[in-house]
């Protein structure tokens, strides 16, 4: 079976200590059980979550949506943009099934990827190393007003951006991921193929979609 | 009211000393019995109270290594809330008797923790209720404990309406199970928790169990994930509006060979009330004694994909009636003396090309001519085409194919064990490119003859044109599609198996739509299955030549 592969790559830096982690933690939660509830997503959606912050880390490795249980993520350290992108890049190298002759290959990857700082370390090098491994979309999050956006753009194409790191804010931002993740599993199906950015569904009130 | 107060003025002294002894140890007056006060005991009943809490109070703190004083957490549910302000308050708000697991009461979640609390202590004496702390104030040593929340685990999570079996819980002997919280789950005597059947829904699991010598509360959490099976919906499509189509399809056709085709709506659309995009059309002509089976998956994506299989079907179907005998009889007769006498032609014949490319450029053309009618682009019509046509010369049978985008089209000989694909795979490089049927694709320098299969044969078993909706599940990859053994597999391990294919099947109808609705994860395409098979020679009284 071909999987949708999505990956969840979330900042857990010291700045985002208290109310906003809590509120990832809370909107992990409900990402996995509003997908638990959608048989599109039930069937094909994959997850992975990679945190990032001094170092980055893949907390949970590519897991159906049936297995998968929400881990416990803490906030600390400084931000490794760069090695976010890095693990990733490695993660689906490894993970992610090409296509060949023999095995019909899962479908591109989504990657969601949530920061709410400036990168710490050399991220632009990495940057090349995940483009290599093909995401099929990513959709890069500014939680607050402290990030800097071009960073992001460079990353991708599609950028959101969070009015505040509050937890309503956040709350509503993982509602959205479900949706797209819903809307998604629902597009390949339908038309068998990859997902792109156009097929997201627009995001609520305080999050604003910035296409560059 | 204390104890002291109570006591007659003769015991005081003898009392008073014991009394301080026992606070030394950190030991406090217990309640043995439903009167914690003590009140209504005579002094020796008291004093020898007081003896047997301070030695058994001794012996546990002996046998658990803690330094005699060290308080026990042994609070019920009743006395450890609220915790008094003097004392920090526990990470987990929901303290309990994590000591006493054979008292009745059962754990508490914190949002039941008021319900609980209230309920009334449990009343029996229990061997170990000595150990329980007299109540605040009342006792020599009047300051309360701390509650020792549960530990907390996680299950792996279970399937709904699926047998579960969670390997045992590491680092705790002695489970017991306290509150399965209606999942049904049961503890095994290895520590395993198993079920039958679950409903799907979020869980907490309260179990005790030994660690480190001492007996602590487990909460486990389980998730009990839905089957995705329970969770597609199916509404039917409006069969009022233009354009409309049944649900479901089901045709038979007698000739020379028996052709059955069926076709059915995928859970996709099922659960939005969507129609049908695959269609399908079998035809023969007893006056040529050509077999046809033309099957079209209508693009997902294109919104009236569903009339532009059925106008691409039913366009070949009627092409073909006129082209073949037309076309491709005038030479059959030399194309299977040439098997006979061995000497094969590499090339397909001209005409064969000619009469199935001009058979799908009509068929283009008729998708474009629809377009028009309905004033809508032509891609709103994109669909696939696979055409399977057959026909007996002499001995022989000349087998002919045609098929743009992807789905499949074999030949299944089950004597000779071989598989003929006769399609060329037309899925990209990547997953999910496929093509449709255009003018512009069959031009292409790609879309001429190499779309166009030839096979003659003395005999075969079932000739087959599927829609993705069959390939996608049963074969997966173009490599497993010219793989053989898996048509085989296909065949005699899967299809027959639950649709027999005979002209006196009664119930071939039935048995082949139940076939249609197999389960396959992560497919819930429209599935279109045409199959031809050739008539026994056997049972041989039947003629040929009824009428479609």
């Amino acid at each position: 079976m071909r999987r949708l592969p999505i990956y969840l790559l979330l900042d857990t830096s010291a700045s985002m200590s208290g109310e906003p982690i809590n509120a990832v933690q809370n909107g992990l939660n409900l990402l996995i059980s509003t997908l638990r509830q959608d048989p599109y997503a039930l069937e094909t959606a994959f997850l992975s979550v990679i945190t990032f912050d001094t170092e980055a880390r893949q907390i949970v490795p590519l897991t159906e949506i049936t297995d998968f249980q929400t881990p416990d993520i803490q906030a600390r350290g400084v931000t490794a943009l760069g090695d976010a992108l890095r693990t990733a890049a490695q993660c689906i190298n490894t993970e992610v099934q090409k296509s060949s002759a023999q095995v019909k290959g899962d479908w591109k990857p989504l990657v969601f990827l949530m920061t709410d700082g400036l990168p710490t370390d050399d991220w632009k090098p990495a940057l090349q190393e995940y483009r290599v491994a093909r995401p099929g979309l990513t959709v890069c999050c500014a939680a607050g007003p402290g990030v800097d956006t071009a960073v992001l753009s460079e990353i991708s194409d599609t950028v959101v951006t969070l009015d505040t790191a509050d937890s309503s804010t956040i709350s509503a931002f993982f509602k959205w991921v479900s949706a797209s993740i819903t809307v998604s599993s629902r597009k390949i199906d339908l038309t068998k193929d990859d997902a792109i950015g156009g097929d997201l569904p627009l995001p609520p009130a305080g999050i604003s979609l910035i296409k560059t | 009211m204390t104890n002291e107060t109570t006591m007659p003025d003769p015991c005081a002294a003898a009392f008073s000393v014991l009394a301080f002894i026992l606070k030394a140890h950190g030991l406090k007056a217990e309640d043995t019995t439903d009167d914690a006060d003590g009140q209504g005991l005579t002094p020796e009943e008291q004093e020898d109270q007081l003896v047997r809490a301070y030695l058994h109070q001794r012996e546990r703190n002996r046998t658990r290594g803690r330094p005699e004083g060290a308080e026990e957490p042994d609070i019920p549910a009743s006395e450890a809330a609220p915790p008094p302000p003097d004392r920090p308050t526990p990470a987990v708000p929901d303290g309990k008797d994590v000591n006493a697991p054979d008292t009745a009461r059962a754990f508490a979640d914190p949002d039941t923790k008021d319900r609980e609390a209230a309920a009334p202590p449990t009343a029996v004496a229990k061997p170990d209720s000595a150990e329980r702390p007299e109540r605040p104030g009342t006792g020599p040593q009047a300051s309360p404990v701390p509650s020792v929340p549960p530990e907390r685990v996680s299950l792996p999570n279970a399937r709904a309406k699926t047998p579960y079996i969670a390997p045992p819980l590491k680092g705790y002997f002695d489970l017991r199970m306290r509150n399965d919280n209606g999942t049904g789950l049961v503890l095994g005597a290895d520590g395993s928790l198993s079920a039958e059947s679950m409903q799907a829904g979020e869980y907490t699991i309260d179990l005790s169990g030994l660690k480190d010598g001492r007996r602590v509360s487990v909460r486990a959490r389980l998730s009990v994930i839905p089957r995705p099976e329970d969770l597609w919906t199916s509404e039917p499509s409006d069969q009022n509006a233009p354009l409309a189509k049944p649900d479901e399809a089901f045709e038979q056709i007698e000739g020379e060979a028996f052709l059955v085709a069926a076709s059915t709506r995928g859970r996709s659309h099922a659960r939005e009330g969507a129609y049908r995009d695959d269609h399908f059309a079998l035809s023969y002509d007893a006056d040529s004694g050509w077999h046809v089976m033309v099957v079209a998956d209508g693009a997902g994506s294109a919104r009236f994909s569903r009339e532009g299989s059925r106008v691409a079907c039913e366009t070949a179907c009627r092409a073909l009636k006129t082209l073949l005998p037309e076309e491709v009889d005038p030479v059959a007769q030399t194309m299977v003396q040439s098997i006979e006498d061995s000497h094969p032609g590499n090339d397909v014949p001209a005409p064969v090309v000619n009469t199935l490319m001009q058979t799908a450029r009509m068929a283009a053309q008729a998708l474009e001519r629809r377009a028009q009618e309905l004033e809508c682009p032509a891609a709103y019509l994109s669909t696939t085409l696979a055409i399977a046509a057959a026909k007996k010369v002499k001995h022989q049978w000349l087998l002919l194919s045609f098929s743009v985008g992807d789905g499949g089209i074999g030949l299944w000989d089950g004597a000779a064990g071989a598989a003929v694909l006769m399609c060329r795979p037309d899925s990209g490089e990547f997953a999910g490119q496929t093509r449709f049927l255009t003018l512009g694709e069959l031009d292409h320098p790609h879309g001429g003859a190499s779309r166009v299969f030839v096979e003659i044969r003395d005999s075969f078993t079932a000739f087959m044109a599927m829609t993705d909706g069959i390939t996608d599940p049963k074969f997966e990859t173009d490599a497993a599609l010219a793989n053989p053994d898996r048509w085989r597999t296909f065949w005699e391990d899967d299809l027959t198996k639950a649709v027999t294919f005979a002209r006196d099947n009664t119930i071939i109808k039935e048995q082949f739509l139940e076939w249609m609705e197999f389960w396959s994860r992560g497919n819930h395409d429209d599935r279109t299955l045409a199959v031809m098979v050739p008539n026994t020679p056997a049972p041989a009284a039947e003629g040929t030549g009824e009428s479609s």
